[in-house]
């Protein structure tokens, strides 16, 4: 039996209190061997001066009164992009798919817009229901952190029901997936070697949330921030959107290593330029039938033009907004332009778009075809996503 | 179509403010005590603490997994950079090289209730960790900012067996280092 080491032993000084222990052979090893007794007696004599060098206790703190110093900063920023896509993934704080997807941003942005679509044809529906909204393609916004800092704060001039966030649920089998869903399952025709076939199948819960414009609201709120309100046009006033989302099924494939992005390694302690690995799926393929969108009262473009004449609203944003020929059947996705890059392709026939990580961590395909929504994406190049998109059959 | 696009942004939005503050009132006590290590001085301790969570929160999600292990890491990366900034700026202060007990006494001085609370030891145990390298300096501001052995480990990316000997060599340098200032 080796001695055993001073970390260790150092390890078993501080916090054999808090429940340390060595492993058994360690432990018999120490009991029977005089020299790593003394040398366990220096280390822990060691500790203790050390430890009285630091006696001074570190200040009590109120985190309170800091967090409300922070927040009155005049650059306080937004939080940190939004890791929407992962709040829809059927994944948890353990799964290492969130890991790629945090700094696929703007793709999270994307996957919710694209949840939040209506597919199904204009017309009315009977008590006077309007569908807002028919994509059948995928435009990418560029927008900047400072213009999604000033955007306006929806409950500012309406009222939203928020629906209970769904949990995910691990299924045995395609089948199992698909009758949960409601569709036929796309299966890749092949792949590349890098994506393991080991397959987990999963599906998110659907859920329908509502919100009701309101210009009283808007009006108060403009009041009591010593504004006038942008006025609110009678037919958009009490109007009601409603979101419906459909249950969606998660395919993931096995897991592979990345390499972390800098922020991400600074974290775990790594120097610059070391690789940092992580574990992600190598393949996620999701597919769900699309949201319904739909109005009681206002249509699109009464809806677009009172938002887009909201104050927050940058002016380029809402050039943007307003250039995109086809607003009725175009979904503009925001893609934050320092992080994300997203181009138009063809997938499946249909118009799609391809997002790609700044950081070439991984890329993605997003399309809507025959009233469902596909979304394809890992830590891949974007030809070989592309690829694996167009095969799906 | 843009009113769904800043429901999403929103609803995000404020779920990951909501976890910013949770995180904040976790996270903040233990970031002041990692960065006082350093700086025995609870006031810059406390703009470090604000420039880090600032940081964290401009460029990372407050739920990722590594985010107390990233505030840990930064607070001791950035009190010994203000340390040395610290150090440089009382060099040149007044137009003469000042020793150090001139500076303390200086700034005691300008703040009474500075110098009642002061301790000698504090100070000089402060200053001669932050003149140790890097590792051991935060190494040891981590543990003794009241981090177990476990979250030192993830702080720093290395294996929880690793860093009793980190500690063990940080604290022969400190030594050494007081050493020489103690008999000065």
């Amino acid at each position: 039996m080796t001695h055993v080491d001073d970390g260790l032993l150092r390890r078993l000084a501080d916090e054999g209190e808090q429940g340390f222990a060595l492993d058994a052979d360690a432990a018999a090893h120490l009991a029977g061997c005089a020299d790593c007794q003394t040398r366990l007696a220096t280390v822990i004599a060691s500790a203790q001066a050390t430890a009285a060098l630091f006696s001074d206790p570190a200040p009590a703190t109120e985190w309170g009164p800091a967090l409300a110093r922070l927040r009155a900063r005049e650059a306080y920023p937004a939080p940190a992009p939004a890791p929407i896509m992962e709040r829809m993934l059927p994944v948890t704080v353990h799964n290492p798919l969130r890991r790629w997807l945090k700094p696929l941003t703007a793709l999270a942005v994307v996957a919710l817009a694209a949840a939040l679509l209506v597919l199904t044809p204009l017309g009315s529906y009977a008590q006077g229901v309007l569908n807002l909204f028919t994509p059948r393609q995928f435009v990418a916004v560029p927008v900047t952190d400072a213009q999604l800092r000033t955007l306006p704060d929806l409950s500012d001039f309406g009222t939203m029901t928020h629906p209970q966030q769904p949990a995910p649920r691990t299924v045995s089998s395609a089948d199992e997936a698909a009758a949960a869903v409601g569709v036929t399952l796309l299966k890749p025709t092949s792949l590349p070697k890098s994506v393991s076939s080991q397959v987990t199948y999963q599906v998110m819960p659907g859920n329908s949330t509502s919100y009701t414009f309101d210009a009283a609201k808007a009006e108060a709120t403009a009041r009591a921030k010593g504004k006038t309100a942008t006025a609110m046009p009678k037919n958009v006033n009490g109007s009601v959107l409603a979101v419906t989302v459909y249950p969606a099924a998660f395919v993931s494939y096995g897991e592979s290593q990345i390499s972390l992005p800098e922020g991400a390694k600074a974290a775990t302690g790594a120097k610059r330029g070391e690789t940092q690995a992580r574990s992600v799926p190598t393949l996620v393929i999701a597919q769900a039938k699309a949201p319904v969108v739909q109005s009681t009262g206002a249509t699109l473009a009464e809806i677009q033009d009172y938002i887009l004449a909201q104050p927050g609203i940058a002016p380029e944003l809402a050039a943007a907004m307003r250039s995109i020929a086809d607003p009725m059947s175009t979904l503009p996705v925001p893609v934050d332009v320092s992080r994300m890059n997203g181009r138009a392709v063809k997938v499946q026939g249909v118009d799609g778009l391809l997002l790609g990580d700044a950081t070439g961590l991984g890329s993605a395909v997003v399309w809507s075809k025959d009233g469902q929504v596909f979304f394809v994406g890992g830590p891949l190049r974007d030809n070989e996503v592309l690829d694996i998109a167009n095969g799906l059959k | 179509m843009a009113t769904l696009v800043n429901r999403a942004v929103y609803a995000s939005r404020a779920a990951d403010e909501r976890a910013f503050e949770a995180l904040f009132a976790a996270e903040y006590g233990r970031v002041v005590a990692i960065a006082y290590r350093v700086l025995a001085d609870r006031q810059e301790a406390e703009d470090v603490a604000q420039e880090v969570f600032y940081d964290f929160h401009r460029r990372h999600p407050a739920d990722a997994p590594w985010a107390a292990a990233w505030l840990h890491k930064a607070a001791a990366h950035s009190a010994l950079n203000a340390a040395l900034r610290r150090a440089r700026r009382d060099r040149h202060a007044a137009g003469h090289v000042r020793t150090e007990a001139d500076r303390w006494q200086a700034r005691d001085e300008a703040d009474p209730q500075r110098a009642a609370e002061a301790s000698e030891q504090r100070r000089v145990v402060a200053e001669a960790l932050a003149r140790l390298p890097e590792r051991s300096a935060t190494v040891l501001s981590l543990r003794y900012g009241g981090l177990s052995y476990a979250e030192i480990a993830l702080a720093l990316g290395v294996g929880v067996n690793q860093v009793g000997t980190l500690l063990n060599r940080a604290e022969a340098a400190l030594r050494k280092e007081l050493g020489h200032d103690t008999r000065g």
